[in-house]
């Protein structure tokens, strides 16, 4: 298993319209919001959870002429898959990299301070400094996911792992959603060895999909 | 050395590429003792497999025309005499036969190609 | 087993309920120059693409190299030159893209032959491929292709949409390849004159069905056409007589037959002044072969035969 530069470039350059887009989307999201973010701001789950499903569509367009020329160039299915899915962390970290340090430098501070007068800049840097990281881990458990359910779309013939996929992922959605209330330390780290497990299993099964993927 | 191929009418590359080594052997294009290109070179050259350069000069190689020197390639064989007399009439039946199907196809009676190949070989006879 | 390069089993493909592909058994040895013939639509795409794995086989199995189609050695995936019909390179990578890319894979990469590939139809490697005309696409990626010093290639229509000299250019430089690195190739196309060449077999598809594989100097000795009046009753050929066609009009009866040089003397007899035997370009063979479907051909040949 080898990174192959020439092939992330072209696989980089599949999913750059929606890096471009994003990119400034982001930025500029977080720069101007006058309150101050928490993980359970809507707006960033949206952003996270539509930039995820545009990286997996565009990563993952089977049936295209580029795909067929990829697919048949000499690499293996599992060269391929580890490119793909290195490709999905740098297109992620174009994103997340700049809005974060924007966060953290704390750019968004100064900006807020300088040009809205925002009454909350002393507290922002303190209480959003973690909320990065949440939406990392929201692209975390969201892309093996959609990667695994678009190989399975271009594949429909084959694999009966998605059932138990959509089982524990449901059981993630409802463990978030009660996270808004307060519960117990125990349900917390429940709920993250869940995503792990979810993570995990998403990556593996959609690694051996992937290796009988029908190319047209 | 020039072949030229011919691959409208039909006829097996190998033995189009035989029949005109001979031709050019009894024209003295090619001399007695005179090196052929390798299989590999003539493969090349044609754009065709080496194996049927192969083919092409074993049967010139069994009809007594060449000979192989194990490490130095094929050569012209030295020596008129050297088709034996079998091979000799059995080769000269084929181009009757060939010869005379093709003619009955255009129509033409029997005395009609007598006459036309005494005709050519007394051509032959005076020199051009 | 061991000494063949690419051999197939039953190798049999359905799409829905169409069966692209039928029962497909095939032995190619290490050196040829396949021509996958047929005419369009009658599997070969199906049948290369099954070959690289690309589609699962409904049944049986092939192997190249020894190696599973659908589960492919590392070690034998990278020596595969592969150039499909629908497979292009993204519009705007340029030719070095490209090249860096096969490079990536191929271990030893042939830059030289490559660069002078791309020289020869003056070409600059900062072009991209979108902008390139379809002759010019389907040279670089032959040449993608063949600098990538494959032990195998794969090759559907890789000459369509080439002006007559670059078509022979591309077979050319195919035949010294294939020649010099001794490997093996399958080009599938519909156009015999292009292929018959540089080909060393002959391998016709039609309706899926692997009708014909041989030699194309064993067809080129034992295929004849035999012309004869219409008037003329013919006796019953001998069964080791293979007959692949046949047509009637104004007047004449072609036949089209495959046999072995005794029996062709055999039947010259039998034939006597009746009829000329002669010589026939693969062409023809081939269109006798696909021209009439199997049903409506001998119907046909009964016909003619009466």
């Amino acid at each position: 298993m080898k990174i192959r530069i020439s092939l992330l470039k072209i696989l980089f350059r599949q999913t750059l319209p929606a890096t471009l887009i994003a990119l400034p989307v982001g930025c500029f999201y977080v720069l101007l919001t006058k309150q101050v973010l928490s993980w359970r701001n809507p707006w960033m789950a949206l952003f996270v959870l539509v930039h995820s499903i545009a990286i997996a569509v565009m990563s993952g367009r089977y049936r295209s002429k580029t795909f067929a020329f990829l697919y048949t160039r000499g690499f293996t299915r599992d060269e391929l898959w580890c490119n793909k899915m290195l490709n999905t962390t740098f297109s992620v970290l174009t994103v997340w990299l700049p809005v974060a340090l924007i966060i953290w430098l704390p750019i968004r501070s100064a900006v807020q301070d300088k040009l809205f007068v925002s009454p909350y800049f002393p507290i922002m840097m303190m209480r959003e400094a973690s909320v990065p990281w949440v939406w990392l881990g929201g692209y975390a458990i969201l892309l093996p996911l959609f990667h695994y359910v678009w190989i399975r779309r271009a594949q429909p013939l084959r694999g009966g792992s998605g059932v138990i996929l959509l089982a524990i992922s449901v059981v993630i959605v409802i463990g978030i959603l009660m996270l808004f209330r307060r519960h117990p330390l125990w349900f917390r780290f429940l709920i993250y060895v869940l995503s792990t497990v979810m993570i995990a299993a998403s990556l593996i099964a959609g690694r051996i999909l992937h290796r009988n993927l029908e190319v047209q | 050395m020039y072949l030229h191929l011919d691959y409208q009418s039909g006829e097996a590359i190998y033995r189009q590429i035989v029949e005109q080594i001979k031709y050019k052997i009894a024209s003295g294009e090619l001399k007695p003792t005179e090196q052929l290109p390798s299989i590999r070179e003539l493969a090349k050259m044609l754009k065709i497999n080496p194996r049927t350069v192969v083919k092409a000069y074993e049967e010139l190689q069994s009809g007594g025309l060449v000979v192989r020197r194990q490490g130095q390639g094929v050569f012209i064989r030295d020596g008129q005499a050297a088709v034996p007399v079998q091979t000799r009439n059995k080769l000269l039946q084929e181009m009757a036969r060939r010869m005379l199907a093709e003619a009955s196809r255009l129509g033409a009676s029997e005395e009609q190609v007598k006459d036309v190949f005494d005709n050519v070989m007394k051509q032959m006879r005076s020199g051009k | 087993m061991s000494e063949f390069v690419i051999n197939t089993k039953n190798l049999t493909r359905d799409y829905g309920e169409n069966r692209a592909l039928d029962n497909v058994n095939l032995e190619i040895e290490k050196g040829r120059v396949v021509a996958l013939l047929g005419p369009n639509g009658a599997g070969k795409t199906t049948f290369l693409r099954l070959l690289m794995g690309l589609i699962e086989p409904t049944e049986g199995e092939s192997f190249i190299l020894r190696s599973p189609s659908r589960n492919m050695a590392e070690s034998v995936v990278s020596k595969i030159g592969y150039m499909g019909d629908t497979d292009e390179p993204p519009r705007w990578s340029t030719i070095r893209d490209l090249m860096k890319l096969q490079a990536a894979v191929s271990g030893d990469f042939d830059r030289d032959f490559f660069m002078r590939s791309v020289e020869k139809r003056e070409l600059s490697v900062k072009r991209s491929y979108g902008s390139l005309s379809k002759g010019q696409k389907k040279w670089i990626r032959a040449g993608l292709v063949l600098a990538g010093k494959p032990a195998v290639l794969l090759l559907d229509e890789p000459a369509e949409g080439l002006d007559p000299s670059a078509r022979q250019d591309l077979y050319d430089e195919l035949r010294d390849y294939v020649t010099d690195k001794e490997a093996t190739a399958i080009v599938a196309t519909h156009i015999i004159s292009d292929i018959e060449r540089i080909a060393d077999d002959a391998a016709v598809i039609d309706h899926g069905r692997l009708i014909t594989y041989a030699e194309l100097e064993d067809l080129r000795e034992q295929v004849r056409e035999i012309q004869m009046s219409e008037m003329e009753k013919v006796i019953d050929f001998p069964n080791e007589i293979e007959i692949l066609g046949g047509k009637s009009s104004g007047g004449t009866k072609l036949l089209w037959v495959r046999c072995r040089e005794q029996e062709r003397q055999k039947l010259e007899k039998l034939l006597g002044q009746k009829a000329t035997i002669r010589t026939v370009s693969l062409e023809t063979f081939y269109l006798a072969l696909t021209e009439h479907n199997s049903n409506k051909r001998d119907a046909e040949l009964k016909e003619i035969k009466k």
